[in-house]
């Protein structure tokens, strides 16, 4: 128990990704570092006083939690980044061939940078119906279940 | 009493040009998608041919969309369909040009052979005989 503490002590002052080796899976600390940091309640308040609140949570193989408003930012980003739209012009209902001044190959180029964006097909039934941003974004949303 | 005729024949068009539009629009994916993935035979080329594959798609697409005439816009889809086809099979993006010198076939031939130079070029180098 001893040992247990003074490794675990270690913690604040050693990386915790060096420190994963030496603790063991039981404990109730379990959390492993990277990407995201959330607040996370740690149980053994009483043997780790000088242990910072917040931890971070390593994700295996999920993907990012997603939010409406996440997906309505990586919508647009990727339009901005397309060289044949301008971003001044660019709002969630301007309509790809008529405000934007797309052609429907440029269009075709839009909907394959949104599958490589959120990793999925759309196949092309749906790709055609797809005009506005908002319509790309109710899509996503859609396919990833999110009804924020 | 022809108008029904009339109104049959557009309607075919339309749907027949919508079936073709979205075979022209799948094909442009496809390419493009084969872009994204493609890997040269000799892998320091690899950048070289896909910047290729897209910038072609984009030039012969563009410079033909303005076209209305069903069978041409068929010939230029077998085109592409065939060039996409022999790209994959032969590992190589760059179209296989035909080269006939001038004076191959010459009067002695008959005018029946002159003529026929011009049509029995292949379909799949369409577009570079036609540079536009």
């Amino acid at each position: 128990m001893a040992s247990l503490g003074r490794c675990v002590r270690l913690i604040t002052r050693v990386r915790p990704s060096l420190a994963l080796a030496s603790i063991p899976r039981a404990t109730t600390i379990g959390c492993l570092h990277t990407l995201n940091t959330r607040e996370c309640t740690v149980n053994n308040k009483s043997l780790l006083p000088t242990l910072n609140k917040t931890c971070s949570v390593r994700n295996y193989s999920a993907k990012e939690p997603l939010t409406l408003d996440m997906i309505q930012q990586r919508v647009l980003l990727v339009l901005k980044l397309y060289d044949k739209i301008s971003p001044e012009k660019l709002t969630m209902d301007s309509h790809f061939m008529q405000d934007l001044g797309l052609d429907s190959l440029d269009h075709v180029e839009v909907i394959m940078a949104m599958e490589d964006e959120f990793g999925f097909e759309i196949p092309d039934g749906d790709a055609e119906k797809l005009l506005r941003p908002a319509d790309i974004i109710r899509y996503v949303a859609d396919k990833e279940d999110i009804y924020d | 009493m022809h108008y029904p005729a009339v109104v049959d024949v557009v309607w075919n068009l339309q749907l027949m040009a919508n079936g073709v539009r979205i075979r022209v629009l799948s094909l442009y994916r496809r390419i493009l998608r084969t872009g994204q993935s493609w890997e040269a035979e000799n892998p320091e080329e690899t950048e070289a041919e896909k910047l290729f594959i897209r910038s072609e798609a984009r030039e012969v697409f563009r410079a033909n969309k303005h076209l209305l005439d069903a069978e041409k816009i068929l010939e230029h889809l077998t085109e592409g369909e065939t060039r996409l086809e022999m790209a994959l099979h032969y590992k190589t993006p760059y179209p296989r040009p035909v080269n006939m010198p001038p004076n191959t076939i010459t009067k002695a031939w008959g005018s029946a052979n002159l003529r026929r130079q011009h049509t029995s070029r292949p379909v799949y180098i369409k577009s570079l005989d036609t540079p536009s």
